[in-house]
Formats: C-alpha cells, structure tokens, sequence
C-alpha cells in the first residue's frame, strides 16, 4: 500500500494590506489563547460541578 | 477563497488589482496569466442601482480565462475554469454562450459554493495531494467565520473594512494555525 499523500500545505503568499503577517498571526494567537483559556475554565468548572454532584 | 486556501493554492482575485496603482485591464490579464485554475461567479451580474446597467467585469474576466485556455501557449491551455452562477440556466438568459462549460449553481449558499470549488479542486489536485472533504471544509470555514470579528477587533478593523489582501492573509495564516 502506497503512503498517504500529506495534507496541502498553504504557501502563505501575496500582499496583506495594511497589516503584517506577524501582526495577523498575532492577532489569531491571541484570540485562539483566550478561547482554549475559557474552554479550559469551563471544563474545570464542570469538573467540580460533577464531583459536587456525586 | 476559504476553500481554494484550504486546498494548498494562492486565491488571486480582481480585487486585488484595487489596491495597486497599476493599470486594471494589464493587472487583471497578468493574474489570469499566472493562474493555472479560474473560477468565476457570474452570479453578481446585477444592475447597478445608480445607472441602471449591468456590471460586466465578471463575464469579461472570464471571457479573457477562456481566451488564454484557447489561445495561449501549451502551459495557458493546461487551464481549468470552474463557472459559478447562483441557479442552474439563469445565464442562458444573458450570457447563452457559455454552454458547455463547467457551470455550477450555488443558490447563494455558501455551502454550495464550497461544495462546487472542492470539487473542482479535488478533481483537478486529486493525483496531487489530499483535498479534504467538504463537510470538513465547511466546518472549517464556520468556526473561521465565527471568530474573524474577534480577530478583527485584535487589528483593530471591522470585518466589512477588510481588503481583499487583508483578507486573505487571515485566511492563510488560520488555516497554517489550525491544521487539519
């Protein structure tokens, strides 16, 4: 069996305005930490919920 | 573009050709020039509200794609053109022409619209690489949609401010920051 071709890869390319590539990925960084921060948060509080519960 | 990014290609659009001081009609042969795949939506032929005529830089672009795949040399004739309109025929009514060619509706869904440009895609890179599914795509492209305006609000800009370039780099760099 043949190996799996591998998932495409984005060249990251082109103009990006008025905006950097690092100012862009910046702003996806942060974003993206504060929504698995509040996941995390929820998740514990759950947690605690269940074990009150039981 | 979601999709086109998704599947490991650059979207080049017109609308880039806003953003530069060159002369639009050369900016807009060079793009077609460098693209091996065309897709145009010719769903966005409406009258304009102030003249009362239809915009018709959307069938003129594609008539150029179509001029470089009958024309061009050996690599302009390897093109592949996908024709998007929003339901099945209504371009008989003005543009009878097209015929032929490879059009799909996407009754202004977008999900449609992703369907039909994976499919494309999929069709064409199949050989290449892997083109993921287009419920995966779609997915993908919700959760995107979901936080752009957070990610705006991060670049202090509104989603409805962003140009084309600007657009794209977010698209690019999420789909590098959250891979499949």
């Amino acid at each position: 069996m043949g190996q799996k071709k591998p998932w495409p890869t984005v060249i990251a390319e082109g103009d990006t305005g008025r905006f950097t590539r690092e100012q862009i990925r910046e702003a996806i960084r942060v974003v993206d930490e504060r929504k698995a921060r509040r996941a995390a948060r929820a998740a514990a509080k759950n947690g605690g919920d269940s074990k009150a519960t039981a | 573009m979601f999709v086109v990014q998704q599947c490991g290609l650059v979207a080049r659009c017109a609308l880039e050709v806003e953003d530069s001081g060159e002369e639009r009609i050369r900016k807009i042969k060079r793009l077609i020039r460098e693209s091996r795949y065309g897709i145009h939506d010719i769903s966005r032929v409406q009258l304009d509200g102030g003249t009362g005529l239809p915009r018709f830089n959307m069938p003129l672009e594609l008539g150029l794609f179509l001029g470089a795949q009958e024309y061009g040399d050996a690599g302009q004739r390897l093109k592949k053109c996908l024709v998007l309109d929003s339901e099945p025929y209504r371009y008989q009514s003005f543009c009878s022409d097209l015929a032929g060619q490879d059009i799909r509706a996407h009754h202004n869904k977008p999900a449609r619209a992703i369907a039909a440009v994976r499919g494309m895609l999929a069709t064409s890179l199949g050989g290449e690489r892997r083109i993921p599914g287009e419920a995966r795509i779609n997915a993908r492209f919700t959760e995107f949609r979901k936080e752009l305006p957070l990610y705006c609000r991060q670049l202090h800009v509104r989603p409805s401010e962003l140009q084309f370039g600007e657009f794209r780099g977010l698209v690019q760099e999420w789909v590098v920051n959250h891979p499949l």
